[in-house]
This record gives structure tokens, C-alpha cells and sequence, in this order.
């Protein structure tokens, strides 16, 4: 089934470009983008669930626009018909429950009536609410409302999700959870584009991965040909103490960056670095496996784009 | 610094048991606390940071009874809760040195000199001259840190701090917190797994309000040894599998290869899947999945 939506697309904000330049097709899986804060995820994400409208480009949604600068309003109305679309932050309706919430979003998504009950409750329960919890929102934790806000733009089962930071402030076994949700979504054929700050959230669950830095896309493809690019370049070594691995918090030394460092019981400190293409190890350094949030530590730090200099 | 937890029972009016039966002894270094949302967490943390009472139990620091000397505890103390509120147009010296004050550091020139040490520490001396509202959220986490480490605290108690960090900034975070912790107790809650894995040298986690695991966290890996495995089979055999209603296989993490399914599953035993799917002990179990392992009771 796979629906395609290519999009080459830029979006002005203050002096300078949120998203710049990106092109892209995003197909059924799951997509998960990636980056450091500000560069341009949201931004992103509300061009392609139409909420902003691209400066240039366009968004085109099974060859036609949708987006808001294109023609046909029958298009955009289509589209956003079949678009679940969840924001990082949003108002809810405080004096609603979270299944009266869920249950109203299903009717303006025109769910069938007949099925809109037992939709619901599916939606709050893949997302680890209990139907028959009458709390209101108002008095719900962060965790809670941020899955009612996923419940409701899952309900439809759309044929596009666009979540932004669906796990945020969700524990393991939540977030476990929300993967399984977001898996089920795309086995059925649907375009998921998860953003997220965390690397832990979307490891072992997206099928692609975009890497953005400042507006633009400095990595597009499979999370294992990201690890495949920081092979090589991730070593672990264990100190006697903090003092003596030679590093100044938090960065490292000079040429590395250290991608984690944990007091051992016995008093040692285990340090794992992430180092530049071609640098030599002293003996200390045992070559390690990189985990995908090393590999994006790689990338960011000495990946093309980056302006580490040899 | 040695912290020692009897017995602790907390109950909120009117009947819902907060924490229940807690002992730990936490020694030196990062100690990591994890557990669901509404576990306890935060409320052992709150009674260990003298901001409420347990209902019964006690709590001390050093031998000295946390409930019953709770200035000399707070001398010692520093606290980063998940959200804390600073000045926006203060600059970062200003606000520690507000701060400083009320923390009983009234020389001005030590509290100076120890306020330009913290900032380098923290990595923020660069940025001394910025408004607070300027900062991203790693700074903030960090200057959040900075007032934590004012009264040189030889307790640092810090909750949920990476959440909304993107990854170098928690990466560079969660190193800054492990170089802290020395002679120190760095007491860390977190729903990042790979934070306590990548930083501490000891947890626990906390379930309805009970310790349900308590050790080092490769003694965690190695209870989940046997559970976790690599698993390959048809896209039918893989859905049965995750919607069954019986859940003896919890899925971890799944990927479509070619027309079939690879996924990471946790099971207590080797998982039956017929003869059609592949089925291998994945060797590189994480903190994760074996916390995944013990909260699905596995």
C-alpha cells in the first residue's frame, strides 16, 4: 500500500531558515527524525501535518499538493482526513476525561459511529490508559495527557501519523508501548514520522532515520548504516580514577568526545569515547560496537557536516 | 557519605501508600532510581531532601536522623527537582548569587569565588553575561546543577533531569553528573534507562512503592541472561505473537526484512514459534531489557 509523499521544503522564521532545503520521501514505516533542539523538527513536522505552510516547495501527498500553498483545498481536505497528527504541546480540553477527549477527536475525524466506542477504548489502551478512568484532564500527569493527545491521533488509524515526541515523559515499559502502537500503525501501511530528543525512544522501532542540523538533513537512511559509519570509531577503556583518564568533563579531550563514563564499584572509572576517523589509540583503548545514540554523537561531532576540522 | 533507608513507609491521605517496607543503604558515587510513572520515586526523594515527613521509618544521613535534624540535612544537601523556577532576566552569576544567599553563603567574595568555579564546572562561565531566558534546556539543566552545587552539598539529589534534553546535551549532562559524584551521593531518577546505565555504579527500582531490585546494574543484566532473544519469522507468526493475550513474550523492538520480521523479544524461556522462525539468544542484553524483563515479571 505504502502511500509516498515527497517534499522539498523551507520555512522562514526570524532571520533565519527553520527547515532548509530538505527533500525527502517519506513512506510506510516508521520514520523517526532526529537532532538537537532547534533544528527544525517541529518545524518540520508542522509543514508536512500542514499546520505551517512552506516559504518554498511543496508537500504532495499519492501526487497530489497538500500543502497549504497548492491549489486544491479538495486535496489539503483529504489529506488532513486521513493525518493523525500529535504537537509537541497542546491545549486540552481540561474538563474532558480522556476517553470523552479521544471519542471527540473520532468524530471530527469521522469515524464510523458503530465502531467509534470500541475504537476508542483500543486507543486508550494501546496507549496505557484506562477507558474507564473519569479523571479530567486537568488532573492527569504530563505523561497522561501527553498519551491522550497520542490516543486521539491514532483513533482514526490514519494513514499518516505525525507525532511530536509522542514518549516524552513516559517511562520504559509506556514507551514500550507507544513503540508497539506505532509499529502496528506502520505494519498496516501508514506513513509514521515520529520527532524525538531522545535516541532511546526510537531505537529498535524506525525503519529510517533523518538526522536534522540546522534546518537541514545531515543524515537520511537506516539506523544501521548509521552505526555502520561510526565503525571504527567508538572505544572503551577503563581508569583507575576520573583524574586519571585525562579528560575535562564533559567534553573529552580535544580529539574525543565522550560518549559515557560510569564509576565501576571497584572504584575505576569505565569510559566509552566516540574518536575521529583515523585517530590512533594508546593501548588503553579497546575498540567497542557503537550503540545508534554513539553513532549520532559521531555524526554530529566529526560527520561531514560537522566543522571539526583534522 | 553513607545514607541509610529503615523501614520507610509513606501514605497519603487517605489511603494511597506511596512508598512501602523501603531499606537501601546508598554509599557513594551515582546511584540510579528507576520505575514506572507514580512508582515513588520522587517521594523518596522529597523525604531524603527533607521536603516531607515519612509516615513512618526513618531515614539518615551519615548516622544523623533526616527527620529530626533536618538543617544540618540541608547543609549538606543539594536538590534539582524536575522543574524549577529562575529569573529570566538574571544572568547566571546573578541568579547563584541570589540564590547563594539564601543559601547561607554570606561572604560575597567566597560566594564569588565559589560561584566562578561552579560555572566553569558546569560549563557556563563562557555564557556568564547571558539573560536566563536566553539559555537552551541544557543550559538551564546545567545552571540548574550549578545552584544544586553551591553549598558544595555532599548529597545531590537530582530528578528526571534529561527530559526534553536532546542527546549531547544529556550525553554531556549525564558525564557531568558522573564526574560529580567522587566522594559524593549523586541520587539520580530517570525513565532514560541508558543514563543509568551509561553513568551509575549502583540502582534500585521502585514498583507501587516497593524496592523490587536493588544491586549493581550489570547484576540486572545478568539476571535477564536466558531472557532476551533475537527472533526472525513470518509477518503472521510475528502478529500472533505480539497481540496474544497471554503475555509470556514481550516485544522489545521489531523491523520488516524482506517479506519477514525481525524483532527482540524478552521471554522467560526460549520462545516457541514453530519450525518456520528462527529463534537465537541475542548476546548484548541492555539495562533496558532487562528492566523490561523484571517489570514484565519474565
Amino acid at each position: 500500500m505504502g502511500s509516498g509523499t515527497h517534499r522539498q521544503v523551507r520555512s522562514k522564521a526570524k532571520r533565519a531558515w527553520a527547515v532548509c532545503g530538505i527533500d525527502h520521501v517519506f513512506v510506510a514505516g516508521v520514520t523517526a527524525v532526529v537532532g538537537p533542539n532547534g533544528s527544525g523538527k517541529t518545524t518540520l513536522l508542522r509543514l508536512l501535518a500542514t499546520i505551517r505552510a512552506p516559504a518554498r516547495g511543496e508537500v504532495v501527498f499519492e501526487g497530489r499538493r497538500v500543502d497549504t500553498g497548492g491549489v486544491s483545498s479538495a486535496d489539503i481536505r483529504r489529506y488532513r482526513a486521513c493525518l493523525g497528527y500529535l504537537p509537541q504541546s497542546f491545549g486540552l480540553y481540561p474538563g474532558m476525561s480522556s476517553r470523552q477527549f479521544v471519542r471527540y477527536i473520532g468524530e471530527l475525524k469521522a469515524v464510523d459511529p458503530r465502531e467509534l466506542d470500541e475504537r476508542v477504548d483500543r486507543a486508550l489502551v494501546m496507549c496505557g490508559l484506562d477507558p474507564a478512568c473519569n479523571r479530567t484532564l486537568s488532573r492527569r500527569s504530563e505523561g497522561e495527557r501527553r498519551r491522550t493527545g497520542l490516543a486521539a491521533a491514532v483513533v482514526a488509524w490514519p494513514r499518516v501519523a505525525i507525532l511530536d515526541e509522542p514518549m516524552r515523559s513516559s517511562d520504559p515499559i509506556e514507551r514500550l508501548r507507544c513503540k508497539g502502537l506505532l509499529r502496528a500503525l506502520a505494519d498496516a501501511g501508514a506513513v509514521c514520522i515520529v520527532a524525538s530528543s531522545a535516541i532511546s525512544d526510537v531505537d529498535g522501532l524506525c525503519d529510517r532515520l533523518l538526522v536534522l542540523d540546522g534546518g537541514r538533513l545531515a543524515f537520511a537512511g537506516a539506523p544501521h548504516e548509521l552505526t555502520a559509519m561510526a565503525q571504527g570509531c567508538v572505544f572503551t577503556a577503563e581508569f583507575p580514577s576520573a583524574a586519571a583518564c585525562g579528560h575535562q568533563p564533559p567534553t573529552g579531550t580535544v580529539d574525543t568526545v565522550i560518549a559515557s563514563a560510569s564509576r565501576r564499584p571497584g572504584g575505576t572509572m569505565r569510559v566509552r569515547a566516540v574518536t575521529p576517523p583515523g585517530w590512533t589509540p594508546s593501548p588503553e583503548w579497546v575498540p567497542a560496537r557503537p550503540s545508534l545514540e554513539e553513532a549520532y554523537l559521531w555524526l554530529r561531532t566529526f560527520g561531514a557536516s560537522s566543522s571539526y576540522r583534522d | 557519605m553513607h545514607i541509610e533507608i529503615r523501614s520507610l513507609f509513606k501514605t497519603y491521605r487517605p489511603n494511597t501508600v506511596a512508598l512501602s517496607d523501603v531499606n537501601l543503604g546508598i554509599g557513594a558515587g551515582m546511584f540510579g532510581l528507576l520505575g514506572p510513572n507514580g512508582a515513588g520515586k520522587t517521594t523518596l526523594m522529597r523525604i531524603l531532601a527533607t521536603l516531607i515527613d515519612p509516615t513512618s521509618g526513618t531515614v539518615s544521613v551519615d548516622g544523623i536522623d533526616v527527620q529530626h535534624n533536618k538543617e544540618a540535612i540541608r547543609r549538606q544537601l543539594g536538590y534539582l527537582p524536575q522543574s524549577f523556577g529562575l529569573y529570566p532576566r538574571l544572568n547566571p552569576v546573578e541568579t547563584l548569587d541570589y540564590i547563594g544567599t539564601l543559601k547561607g553563603l554570606p561572604d560575597p567574595r567566597e560566594r564569588r569565588r565559589r560561584i566562578h568555579e561552579i560555572l566553569e564546572t558546569v560549563n557556563l562561565w563562557e555564557h556568564r553575561r547571558r539573560k536566563v531566558r536566553e539559555f537552551s534546556g541544557g543550559m538551564l539543566q546545567r545552571l540548574g546543577i550549578a545552584q544544586a552545587l553551591l553549598g558544595d552539598p555532599r548529597l545531590l539529589i537530582v530528578d528526571e533531569p534529561t527530559a526534553g534534553l536532546d542527546p549531547e546535551e544529556r550525553i554531556r549532562f549525564r558525564n557531568l553528573l558522573a564526574m560529580m559524584s567522587g566522594e559524593r551521593v549523586v541520587l539520580l531518577s530517570t525513565h532514560i534507562v541508558a543514563d543509568v546505565e551509561s553513568s551509575c555504579s549502583d540502582m534500585a527500582v521502585i514498583r507501587k512503592g516497593r524496592v523490587i531490585f536493588r544491586g549493581a546494574p550489570e547484576d540486572l543484566v545478568r539476571a535477564a541472561e536466558g531472557k532476551v532473544w533475537h527472533v526472525r519469522c513470518s509477518r503472521p507468526v510475528f502478529e500472533r505473537l505480539r497481540d496474544a493475550r497471554e503475555r509470556t513474550i514481550t516485544v522489545i523492538g521489531a523491523k520488516d526484512s524482506g517479506d519477514m520480521v525481525e524483532a527482540r523479544v524478552v521471554c522467560a524461556g526460549r520462545p516457541v514459534l514453530g519450525e518456520s522462525a528462527s529463534v537465537l539468544p541475542a548476546p548484548d542484553a541492555t539495562l533496558e531489557d532487562a528492566y523490561i524483563a523484571l517489570m514484565e515479571a519474565v
